[in-house]
Parts: structure tokens; sequence; C-alpha cells
């Protein structure tokens, strides 16, 4: 019977997600995007690392389609390969602040002892502005890939935290969890079978919005030179070669930053979506 | 009032010595020597030797924090390692760009943004209602730095109304002062303001649904006046919530915009610093902007009760 019910309500959030034309076309983009990044191999036309001096600084044509570069690397092909750095460093920050911001936020909002300090640091690290903590990090780990997702994962950790925490002190209250509790179950299993199921919600939302500020974060710290090293290509470090071309190669500049936009936009949309379809009491 | 201000700034301690204590033990995660690093594969070991005595990086970390910290609070952050001069002089020296700029982005947020959520709550489901909401999800999802370019390359390149880049001081003129700001401040602006409309537009549309709005309504009160005067004071908080956070924000998220326009503020020195691993800089940039965050966010919640009688702090 139980399980009937919460399958109806399953139903229900899909229903409302449904209706909700721009959190499908969100997620469609986010579809694009993502196949853009897998087939990237079979669909970009050119190789995007190889050099073509005879042909920079092609505007837009029918054989380059979004031109080409300084070097006379195909501009088409580079973006495709971009959404792969784009994507992949998302994932990463989503999948590591998605696990440390569970931990710290059951902790912090279960262990009333443990959640002075817990949240203490947290605020502490909020406290530096987002870019500037990451390109630091990143600074000390060396550029590549791998230390941009590291050090945007330290960056937005907190901020899941918190959203966690604040599930975690609403849910505490509740009389299951008091009920359980008298009943003698463990911390361990009322945090594990009670409280964190009834968390999801909001850490899905919140990973939403996370997978969007890290793209737009990777693009920032790739513009700066904190992102993967060239020639290997992100949207970020695209953008930053074409900046001093942007009095006669404007293109260079334009359809890299269209593609981080897009997929920006498609994750809003996503994440708006959500929101209101899973939970619409939840506010951002 | 005092008493509670004081409290408050007692509570900002444990935050501040947290942060210390990140931004000093960061540079400590570097793979190997600092000293090494910064000097890089040619140094010999002497002159490593050297530099690692001159940061002090010889002593123990504890010794080293203390030393640092201590140094820090009299207004002294190390030298510049690539500057050659001490890292606090620098800082301050870029500070007043800085802070301009933040300053210019806030008022194009704000100027935008209030107005903007404000009108689209109270004609909820309007024309003008969905263009603010698709404009303000485009100004989040649209990075900062691309929109510089952009507006480099519309009102710099082609039309020629703003210079690309760089900057003159204050005390340079102001009118000259205000035309090297306008693009930066606008593209640094841009997404705070869509954040400030979404949020207004929300928070409006909750207190424009409470009974008092209605009662104010049913009086026969023109919309204008239930808007700007039941309505407005209501939202004031949370208005002034985001518009503090922005300000933080924005005082930090310079770094990048600062670059494109070639902006000499903290933020661009902090990515020269970057990219030379100049780390004292780093160090003492991290602290002081997070200080400043710190203190601009205590300085916000102290402002509450001017805005809303309610709030009263004893």
């Amino acid at each position: 019977m139980k399980s009937q019910k919460s399958k109806l309500g399953e139903n229900k959030k899909w229903q409302r997600l449904k209706r909700n034309k721009m959190a499908i076309a969100g997620l469609l983009i986010i579809c694009a995007i993502l196949l853009i990044a897998i087939l990237a191999p079979y669909i970009s036309p050119y190789d995007p690392l190889v050099l073509n001096i005879r042909s920079r600084f092609q505007s837009p044509n029918s054989e380059f389609l979004f031109g080409t570069d300084n070097y006379g690397r195909d501009l088409f092909s580079r973006v495709l390969y971009g959404a792969r750095v784009s994507l992949k460093v998302g994932v990463i920050v989503v999948f590591i602040t998605s696990a440390l911001g569970t931990f710290f936020g059951l902790i912090a909002g279960y262990f009333r002892k443990l959640d002075y300090v817990i949240m203490r640091v947290m605020d502490a690290f909020m406290s530096f502005p987002t870019i500037l903590l990451g390109i630091s990090i990143v600074a000390i780990l060396s550029p590549s890939e791998m230390n941009a997702a590291i050090a945007l994962s330290v960056v937005y950790t907190p901020r899941t935290t918190r959203i966690v925490r604040s599930a975690v002190l609403e849910i505490k209250g509740s009389e299951f969890v008091r009920a359980a509790k008298s009943l003698g179950a463990s911390d361990f299993r009322i945090i594990l079978k009670h409280i964190l199921p009834n968390c999801l919600t909001p850490l899905i939302v919140q990973s939403t919005f996370v997978f969007a500020y890290a793209v737009l974060a990777e693009a920032s710290l790739s513009f700066v030179g904190a992102g993967p090293p060239p020639p290997a290509p992100s949207w970020g470090n695209i953008l930053s070669e074409g900046r001093q071309y942007i009095r006669t190669a404007p293109w260079i500049t334009i359809f890299p930053g269209i593609f981080i936009a897009l997929t920006v936009l498609g994750l809003n949309l996503t994440g708006d979506g959500l929101r209101d379809a899973l939970d619409p009491k939840m506010k951002k | 009032m005092l008493r509670y201000t004081l409290s408050r700034m007692l509570g900002l301690i444990p935050t501040l010595i947290l942060v210390a204590l990140i931004s000093f033990f960061l540079i400590h995660l570097t793979p190997g020597d600092p000293a090494a690093v910064m000097l890089g594969v040619e140094a010999t070991p002497e002159r490593v030797a050297n530099l690692r005595a001159d940061m002090g990086l010889d002593q123990p970390l504890t010794v080293q924090f203390k030393d640092w910290v201590s140094s820090a609070l009299q207004g002294d952050l190390g030298n510049s390692f690539f500057l050659g001069r001490p890292v606090a002089e620098a800082l301050v020296e870029r500070l007043p760009a800085t802070f301009s700029l933040a300053v210019a982005a806030l008022l194009v947020a704000v100027i935008i943004g209030v107005p903007a959520g404000i009108i689209a709550a109270a004609r909820q489901n309007s024309v003008f209602d969905g263009s603010v909401m698709v404009i303000a999800l485009l100004g989040i999802s649209v990075p900062s730095f691309w929109l510089g370019l952009l507006l480099i390359l519309i009102f710099s390149v082609g039309l020629g109304w703003f210079p690309t880049g760089g900057y003159v001081p204050i005390s340079e003129g102001f009118v000259q002062h205000v035309k090297y700001l306008v693009l930066p401040a606008v593209s640094l602006g841009f997404m705070q303001a869509a954040l400030i409309a979404r949020m207004t537009r929300a928070s409006m549309l909750e207190v424009i649904r409470k009974d008092y709005i209605t009662t104010a309504r049913s009086k026969g009160q023109s919309e204008f006046v239930v808007v700007t005067k039941h309505a407005l004071k209501n939202i004031a908080i949370s208005v002034l919530t985001v518009v503090g956070m922005a300000f933080g924000i924005l005082l930090g998220g310079a770094v990048i915009v600062e670059t494109v326009f070639a902006y000499p503020g903290v933020g661009r020195l902090v990515v020269q610093a970057v990219t030379r691993r100049d780390y004292p800089l780093i160090q003492g940039a991290l602290l002081m902007i997070a200080s400043i965050y710190v203190i601009v966010n205590l300085v916000v919640d102290l402002l509450y009760p001017l805005f809303d009688p309610r709030i009263k702090y004893e």
C-alpha cells in the first residue's frame, strides 16, 4: 500500500515536471550538449588540434562552420570537444560536492555538538569569493582539468552542506524520527534510513545548480589559465586565446561563449523546473 | 544595540581565524616545496634555501602561522616575490580601483534589478513579467567575462563609444573615470541584476498575496500606493540581504572581468600572482578580500533594523 502511494507521488512529480515547458526545454538542451560531448570524435569535421597555417583566421563559411583560429584550427571541432571538458568538470564537481556536502550536512544537522564547528568552517570557506578561491587552489595544485574540478568542489561543498543541514534540521524534529528513536534505533540507522532519503529532493535540485555554477566557473578558470592547459580545447581557453583577436576574428570569441551560456541556461531551466516539481515549497 | 553590535563583532573572531588559517595553509598544499615551485626548475639549491629562510618556510608550521597572523594584524602581509615590495602595499594601492568597480556594478545591479523585479511581480504573467524573467534567466547563464568581450566588440570596437579597457582614477576627472568604468561595471553587474530581479520578484509575489495588501486594495488605494507604500517596505529586508551579498561577490568576482578590461584592480593582480605563483601575494589577497566580505555581511545584518522596525537588536 505504502509503496503504491509513493509511486503515485512520484508520478505526480513527473507530471508536474513534464507540464513545465521551460524545464523540458532545459533538459533537451542538456541532452543535446551531452550528445555533442559524447559524439565529439565522430561528428567533428576536423581534428581539433591539427594546425593549418594556410587557413588561419577564416570567418565562418561552409568549409569551416564556425571559422578558424590563429593557428588555422577548425573552431567548430574545438567547440564540440570543449563540451567534454565542461561537462566532465561539471560532473566531477557535482559528484564530489554531493558526497561531501551530504556527509557534512548530515553530521552537522544531526549532531548538535559538531554543528557549530562544521558550520563555522563552511562559513569561512564561503567568505572567499568563489573564483578567487578557485584560482588560488588551482595555482597551488598546478593547472589541470582534475585540479580545476577539485578546486571548484572545495568552493561549492559548503553551499551543499548548508542545504542538506537545513533539510536534516527540518526532518529531525518530525514524529517518525522521534518514533524511530524511542524504538531504540541507532543514530546511524536513523540517519541512513529516515533522514537521508528525505534530504534527496533538495540535494538533487542543488546539484543541478552546482552543475551550472561549475560550468561557468570552469570557463572562468580556463579563461585565466587556471584550467586544462592548451592546446586541449576548453570553452574558457578558446575564449582566452580568441580575446587577442577580437577586432579581426570575433567569431573565436562568440561561439564558445554561446555554448557556455546555452549549457548553463539548460541547467538553470532544469534546476528551476525540478525545484517547482519536486518541492513546490522550496525556494532558492 | 551597542551590546548586540559588540557581541556580533566578537562572533566574527572564530570565522576570521578560520579564514586566516585557510589562507595560510592553502599554500602548504603545494606538492613539494613552495619555495622550489616559485623559483622554478632551474633554481640553485642555495637560492631555494635563501627563499625558504626569507619566507620563514624553514620554521615549524605553528611558528610560521603565528608570525604571519601577528604581522598581518599589524598590516604586514609579507613581501611579494615578483613585485619586490610589500604585499599589503600592492593590495591597498589596487583597492580603490576594485572598490570603484564593485560600487558601480552594484549600482547597475540595483538600478536594473530592483525595479524590474517589483514591476514584474506587480504585473505577474504580463508580457513585461515574461520578458524580465527571460532576460534574468539569460543574465544568470551568461558568463560575465564573455558579456564583457561582447560589450567591447559592440561598444568599443564597433561603435567606439567606450575604451576597450584601462582605468582612470577618479582624481583625474570624474567623466573619464566613469567612461572607463561603464563597460566593466555593466558586464559585472548584469548577473547580479538578474539575481536581484528574480529574488525581488519572488519576495514581492509572496508579500502581495498577504491579507494586509488585500485590505489596502479594498480601501481603494491605487496600485502604485499599494506597491510602494505597503509591499515595498516588507520586501526591503530580503532585497537588502541579496544586495549585501552581491556587494561581497562583486568585490571578489571582479577577478575575471578585470582581466578582460585590463583593469588594474586587486583581481587582476591576483590573476598575475597566480600565473607567477607569487604565494605571499595570493595569501594576502585571500585574507584581505575574505575579511572584507565577512565585515560587509555584518554591516548588512546590523542595518536590518533601519529597514524593518520589527527587528530590534537588544
